[in-house]
């Protein structure tokens, strides 16, 4: 295809979005309200995994038993890195257990001349990366050699599982909603396109214009919606969040920051934009053009 | 060269047969009519010469290529050699005669300079060179359909199909848009054109089809009245 004709598609496109201005503002808004919606989900979602991380529920202790030297506890330790699914293995002596247990009773209680480290146990501390596989990857600890005991917050982790389905169940059928209703805005926006060009389609048609050459300026013209849609949305979430909703989630835990992972929202919404804008347009263009 | 061999062509709504029987032959260059009263079949006959209709029986084939075979995706080149001039003009309206003219190349993909070439030959040939900045509804009927031909001429067609060209135009200006498918004809081009103005067919002395009730009933190339007895025998 030659640039002229490249430009000529895209400037039908632009023609066809203002001459039915007032429905494509409509598209416009619902796909917006739809994207951001989207957004907001997404943002739920990466936040209550941040959330997991940082009160580090998803922590698990090995307490090791107590006949091991330090070369069973490099080997056990090979061992536990080789199961998977495990993060960077922190090893607390006895010794680091006593101050760490000082320091979260607090240190004028005078219980340090009466304590003894060697009541306290040697463990290896680690993290669970995925807490989906929290019970399998728990199960393959337990079967190795030299695990004296366990200490881990299954009851914690099972409940964040479950509000993370929660969220997650109900963000897609929030976001299917919504992309229906848009797809039936757009495809109504791109219909009155047809049906108020249909002279120019019928000419086309008779001097041999290709159906891809007179399908795609409605192509074209679901797509710019809905990239006009996403660049809103995405200006929409980034005001909402960093005002609104960063301040007070920041009260609980750090929040993600959403200006340091602009690089993976600007395509997100411009991607999912783009992707509901042109299918939205297929089937109107399809069936009302029956070129 | 166009040939209609043994064609019929029957709509399935309204069980209506609309062409019986239709042989013919068209050479290249020639300037045929195809005449007849309103519902004898003229129509259906454009509709399969542009492809948007197939015959029930019978091959139309167009410069050897037969339309029945022609694939979806080769229909619109095939159209590209047809040039099609409708009673009812068919202009854009928000576009000027120049916009008009070039629309017809800007669709099939042609560049800039070329439609520039083009669509200015296109408006010298009609006489519509000082109008190129009007818009269709400030031209007269007679301008409107010149307008309808030199789109129909801009991409170079082996083949012109004018279907009631004069219709919609002042009488006085009838015999103008003839004369002017005349000249285009002496360029070369095959012309067709379907109307039931009997006087302006008249003044043209050019070949003449005549279509009843589906069938062919004169040609004047063949010098003889078709029997209609004989068609129907035909037919059955």
């Amino acid at each position: 295809m030659s640039l002229d004709s490249l430009w000529f598609l895209i400037k039908s496109a632009f023609h066809n979005l203002f001459r039915n201005l007032l429905l494509t503002a409509a598209s416009v808004t619902v796909l917006t309200i739809c994207l951001s919606l989207l957004g907001s989900s997404a943002l739920v979602v990466r936040n209550m995994n941040a959330f997991v991380d940082e009160i580090g529920e998803s922590r698990i202790a090995v307490f090791l038993e107590e006949d091991m030297t330090d070369l069973d506890i490099v080997l056990f330790k090979d061992k536990l890195l080789a199961i998977g699914n495990i993060g960077d293995v922190t090893y607390e002596t006895k010794e680091q257990a006593m101050e760490n247990y000082m320091e979260s009773i607090g240190s004028d209680t005078g219980m340090e001349e009466a304590l003894d480290p060697e009541i306290f146990r040697a463990s290896l501390i680690f993290e669970i990366l995925d807490i989906s596989k929290y019970d399998q990857t728990l199960y393959e600890i337990q079967k190795l050699d030299g695990v004296g005991d366990i200490r881990e917050r299954r009851d914690v982790v099972e409940g964040i599982l479950r509000v993370k389905q929660i969220l997650l169940f109900l963000s897609i059928w929030v976001i299917l909603l919504f992309l229906v209703v848009s797809m039936f805005i757009i495809t109504n926006s791109v219909k009155l396109s047809v049906y108020a060009r249909r002279l120019e389609i019928n000419i086309m048609k008779y001097v041999g214009a290709t159906d891809f050459f007179i399908q795609m300026p409605y192509f074209i013209e679901g797509m710019i919606i809905g990239l006009i849609s996403g660049a809103i949305s995405f200006f929409i979430q980034l005001y909402v969040y960093n005002a609104v909703l960063y301040p007070i989630l920041s009260e609980i835990f750090t929040p993600l920051s959403f200006v340091s992972e602009i690089g993976f929202w600007i395509p997100f919404f411009l991607i999912c934009g783009g992707i509901v804008g042109i299918v939205g347009s297929v089937y109107p263009v399809k069936k009302y053009l029956k070129v | 060269m166009i040939q209609f061999v043994n064609v019929s062509k029957r709509y399935e709504k309204g069980d209506t047969v609309a062409l019986r029987k239709i042989n013919l032959r068209i050479e290249d260059g020639e300037f045929v009519f195809i005449v007849g009263n309103s519902g004898a079949g003229k129509s259906t006959m454009v509709h399969l010469l542009t492809c948007e209709d197939v015959p029930t029986r019978g091959d139309v084939i167009v410069d050897g290529q037969n339309t029945k075979q022609l694939s979806r995706r080769q229909i619109p080149k095939y159209r590209r050699r047809i040039g099609i001039v409708f009673q009812d003009f068919r202009l854009i309206p928000n576009l000027n005669v120049y916009d008009n003219i070039a629309f017809s190349l800007r669709v099939v993909g042609r560049r800039r300079k070329e439609i520039k070439r083009r669509v200015a030959r296109a408006m010298e040939l009609v006489g519509l060179s000082h109008k190129a900045k009007a818009y269709p509804d400030q031209l007269s009927g007679g301008e409107q359909q010149r307008v309808a031909v030199a789109r129909a001429i801009v991409n170079n067609p082996t083949l012109i199909i004018a279907d009631e060209p004069t219709g919609n135009v002042d009488p006085s200006l009838s015999l103008e848009i003839m004369e002017m498918l005349l000249r285009i004809n002496r360029m070369g081009i095959t012309v067709v054109v379907v109307t039931h103005e009997q006087h302006l067919v008249d003044r043209m002395d050019q070949r003449v089809i005549r279509i009843e009730k589906g069938r062919v009933v004169t040609d004047t190339a063949n010098e003889f009245d078709y029997d209609e007895t004989e068609a129907e025998s035909d037919e059955s």
